[in-house]
């Protein structure tokens, strides 16, 4: 039971966060969760760092776009 | 009919920002339009990532409303000429929220500050993104000659003075 236990963990590890939460829409208003997948220049993770879905970089994709007009998010830091 | 999500920005002068003029001022735009305001609430009021309009501070009220679709890019149009309004974003929604998010204190966060490193890191340092200096390139070194043979190989002499 314990070794199923560690083995859905580790494989919870490696899975995409919103996948995790089972975000249906990444929402821009979220946006201290976006920040998080930027670097410290405001630039976009990729999905090998990130560790995202397909699906759900191209949601943060856009989210981050919104974010960055109503300036809750820098286009450009550092 | 369908609901949307309306997010305005507007300039929060001497950090008091005024939500009473602002909602009334988007109220009478939306009905103007035959959009009918169903729940309005104050967002946050936060240094701004960047000044806008010469604004370094700025508070936002999200509004949820119902119009018809055909009058949304004239509801948009207003909103962009408007003066109070610095910015807005207006989304479709498919239903509206029982409870309204809370009114958000927001803490400077610095961007890139998580340590998630990809599912390909082992966990250990390393990885990605190192971080540190890289070492010492081809090239560098004393006896690195590069990839074209340029150095000489080691005991060519004795192989020849082993034939003469």
């Amino acid at each position: 039971m314990n070794g199923n236990k560690r083995y859905s963990s580790f494989g919870d590890r490696g899975r995409c966060r919103f996948c995790r939460t089972k975000t249906t829409r990444v929402n821009f208003k979220d946006f201290p969760q976006l920040m998080k997948l930027c670097t410290t220049q405001g630039k976009l993770f990729s999905r090998k760092r990130s560790g995202n879905c397909a699906r759900h970089q191209r949601q943060v994709k856009l989210a981050v776009k919104v974010a960055r007009r109503m300036a809750l998010m820098p286009y450009m830091a550092g | 009919m369908s609901h949307y999500e309306g997010l305005f920005l507007f300039a929060s002068r001497e950090n008091k920002p005024d939500y009473v003029g602002v909602e009334q001022h988007v109220n009478e735009v939306m009905a103007k339009y035959g959009a009918k305001p169903i729940k309005a609430q104050k967002w946050a009021e936060r240094k701004l990532s960047y000044e806008v309009k010469r604004n370094r501070r700025g508070a936002y009220l999200l509004v949820y409303f119902d119009v018809d679709s055909a009058r949304l890019p004239e509801i948009r149009r207003d909103f962009q000429i408007s003066e109070r309004i610095l910015r807005h974003n207006i989304l479709a929604c498919e239903e509206i929220p029982a409870e309204l998010p809370e009114f958000m204190e927001f803490k400077e966060e610095p961007l890139g500050g998580d340590d998630f490193r990809g599912r390909w890191s082992s966990g250990r340092s390393g990885g990605f993104d190192r971080g540190g200096p890289r070492g010492p390139r081809r090239g560098d070194g004393p006896g690195d000659g590069g990839d074209m043979g340029g150095g000489q190989p080691v005991g060519s002499a004795d192989m020849g003075s082993s034939r003469g």
